[in-house]
């Protein structure tokens, strides 16, 4: 139950062409809230589509798992209002999953269905109302009751609480850690608000160019990052203390300036780069990040 | 059905028919040929043919012919036939069953051939290719020609279906087959185009990574909702194959009310040329308003605007 569950080689790529995540090893623990964080174009969400097996049309994915069956995963989208059939009632969409996924007997769906609305705060009136019918953070509570109707071991949440206000996303994102430690699920979050993943996520991972660059608890790899590609992330949040300062820019590399495959993916951006990026360093037990010049001293 | 929507209906279809019926009117005036010639026979005498025109009411001003026409139309009658002396609604209430019958059959065709076309393309390269060429190939042939190479075929040489006479659904497949290739083409890209949209759709995705099975998605998710803008089209074409059967039934001799309005052209028949435009004309705010009670029914978003 407590053991970690293991995605070895997560790998993505255009089908029959160049990769764009991975591989990968992903370890998540029962009731830990696992952060993901990086640019737009990281590999975060394909990350998870992959892991979720709906992966777009053009693009392969593939992993590994050493638990037979592999865990469950259920996935909670961006945008929670597509997530449902718009022909439906919220109720309906439920009963489906319940139905024809849990293969539930009938006669326990309805207390099913109840269960699951009281688990993330929905009324019986919200059930019977259409996805477009309900508000941004109703809708959302909705999407996590579907994706809980699973009984997923992992829960994949990308990007859940962009299209909704900051005080409603934490409230979200604070019934999801609640969920995940009652219920031993591990919850892998995605998102670009890098202080909300420092507050909800038991640990953070940095994805750049599809390769893992950084991970560790949020109070170490966001308040006092190594990797030259977290630091300069972390440098561009507007931030109090840096009041009046301009905000630093990663810079842009040179067109056709992409890494070598063996090489540090950040290496072309990279203001700090050094002979030796052109091979990325291992992982070995004793470090948290790949950087050959990393950040020194405590950093921000 | 709200009432609000019954009376909106009904105005539409009042507004529409009294269009349609004053339009009609007018364009019959100025269309060369004199009825009452063509009634009195080719060589009537003048004579002859002015005590015609009289007993015709042809020779009343047409204003108060018009006034006539459009406050029988408000009584529920369409005049007397020029020709056969009956009265116009007697000859289309018999017709108009006939041409329902083939334009609902040939709707059938369309929309089972166009569905089986759209899922058919979904199945690989050469499927899609194969679907496509089947279409444009149903655009380009005109119906009358489909038509007789249907009779010839499945008529004449195979002896499946009958030429000539004989009563029931059965004499009507080939004409609704020559009726509804065209129509089926437009429904079955329109459909495709909804379901490639559809496959694309987030709900989708998000029903496959909770493990809903893939032929429910398609069946129960896609489909319904792919048929969504298919409806409005076939609202449009079941009118337009009212009107479209006058061809068809020309071909195959049936006697409908296309057949009945061919005939009334020739003769110079107004009253039965008027009446047919009228239905005709009817049929389509009528077709419109149920497909938007079906596209209510597939959309709910939809529905709670029409309220």
């Amino acid at each position: 139950m407590n053991s970690p569950r293991l995605f070895r080689a997560v790998t993505v790529a255009l089908r029959g062409g160049r990769r764009l995540v991975g591989p990968l090893d992903v370890t998540l623990h029962p009731g830990r809230v696992h952060g993901v964080v990086g640019e737009s174009g990281s590999g975060k969400t394909l990350t998870l589509r992959a892991l979720a097996g709906v992966t777009p049309e053009n693009i392969e994915s593939s992993w590994e798992c050493l638990e037979d069956p592999a865990p469950r995963t259920a996935m909670i989208f961006q945008d929670p209002a597509g997530f449902f059939n718009p022909r439906w009632r919220v109720e309906r969409s439920l009963r489906e999953v319940l139905v024809h996924v849990r293969r539930l007997a009938r006669s326990h769906v309805a207390g099913r269905v109840s269960e699951l609305a009281a688990l993330v705060g929905l009324t019986g009136s919200e059930l019977h109302r259409y996805p477009f019918e309900l508000s941004g953070g109703m809708v959302q509570r909705a999407a996590i009751a579907m994706a809980l109707a699973t009984e997923p071991e992992v829960l994949l949440a990308d990007e859940i609480t962009s299209a909704l206000d900051p005080e409603l996303g934490e409230m979200i994102l604070g019934l999801l850690r609640t969920i995940a430690v009652d219920r031993g699920l591990s919850v892998v979050l995605v998102s670009h608000d890098l202080p909300l993943v420092a507050q909800i996520a038991d640990d953070v991972h940095v994805l750049y160019e599809g390769r893992l660059v950084e991970y560790g608890p949020p109070a170490e790899v966001l308040a006092a990052p190594r990797h030259q590609y977290t630091a300069l992330l972390v440098q561009s949040l507007p931030s109090r203390r840096r009041r009046g300062e301009l905000l630093p820019e990663i810079p842009i590399p040179a067109e056709g300036g992409e890494a070598a495959p063996e090489a540090c993916p950040f290496q072309p951006r990279c203001p700090a780069a050094v002979t030796a990026c052109a091979h990325m360093p291992p992982w070995d037990d004793s470090r948290t990040y790949r950087c050959h010049n990393p950040v020194q001293g405590d950093g921000l | 059905m709200t009432l609000r929507w019954t009376v909106s209906l009904a105005l539409h279809t009042a507004g529409v028919v009294f269009l349609v019926a004053t339009v009609s009117f007018f364009l019959l005036q100025i269309v060369p040929g004199d009825p009452a010639a063509v009634v009195a026979g080719l060589d009537a005498a003048p004579a002859t043919v002015e005590a015609v025109r009289a007993q015709l009411g042809l020779d009343v001003p047409w204003p108060v012919r018009y006034v006539d026409w459009i406050s029988g139309l408000a009584r529920g009658s369409f005049g007397v036939s020029y020709v056969q002396k009956t009265p116009v609604a007697e000859l289309v209430a018999r017709r108009l069953p006939i041409t329902a019958a083939l334009a609902g059959l040939a709707l059938l065709f369309s929309i089972t051939a166009a569905i089986l076309m759209a899922l058919l393309s979904r199945l690989g390269r050469a499927a899609a290719t194969f679907v496509r060429v089947m279409e444009y190939a149903s655009f380009a042939f005109p119906q009358f020609w489909i038509g007789l190479l249907l009779l010839s075929y499945f008529g004449l040489h195979l002896g499946w279906f009958p030429v000539v006479g004989s009563e029931g659904l059965q004499r009507l497949v080939l004409p609704a087959v020559a009726l509804s290739l065209g129509n089926a083409a437009v429904l079955s890209r329109t459909i495709r185009a909804g379901l490639a949209e559809q496959l694309r759709s987030a709900h989708v995705v998000a029903a496959r990574s909770l493990g809903v099975s893939r032929l429910r998605i398609a069946v129960v998710h896609v489909l319904p909702l792919a048929l969504i803008p298919a409806v409005t089209i076939v609202a449009i074409q079941a009118g337009y194959l009212l009107a479209g059967a006058i061809v068809v039934e020309q071909v195959f001799g049936i006697p409908g009310l296309g057949r009945l309005a061919l005939t009334a052209i020739g003769q110079r028949d107004l009253p039965v040329i008027q009446a047919v435009v009228v239905v005709f004309g009817v049929a389509f705010p009528l077709f419109s308003m149920i497909g938007d009670v079906i596209l209510g029914a597939l959309w709910p978003r939809l529905r709670q605007q029409q309220r």
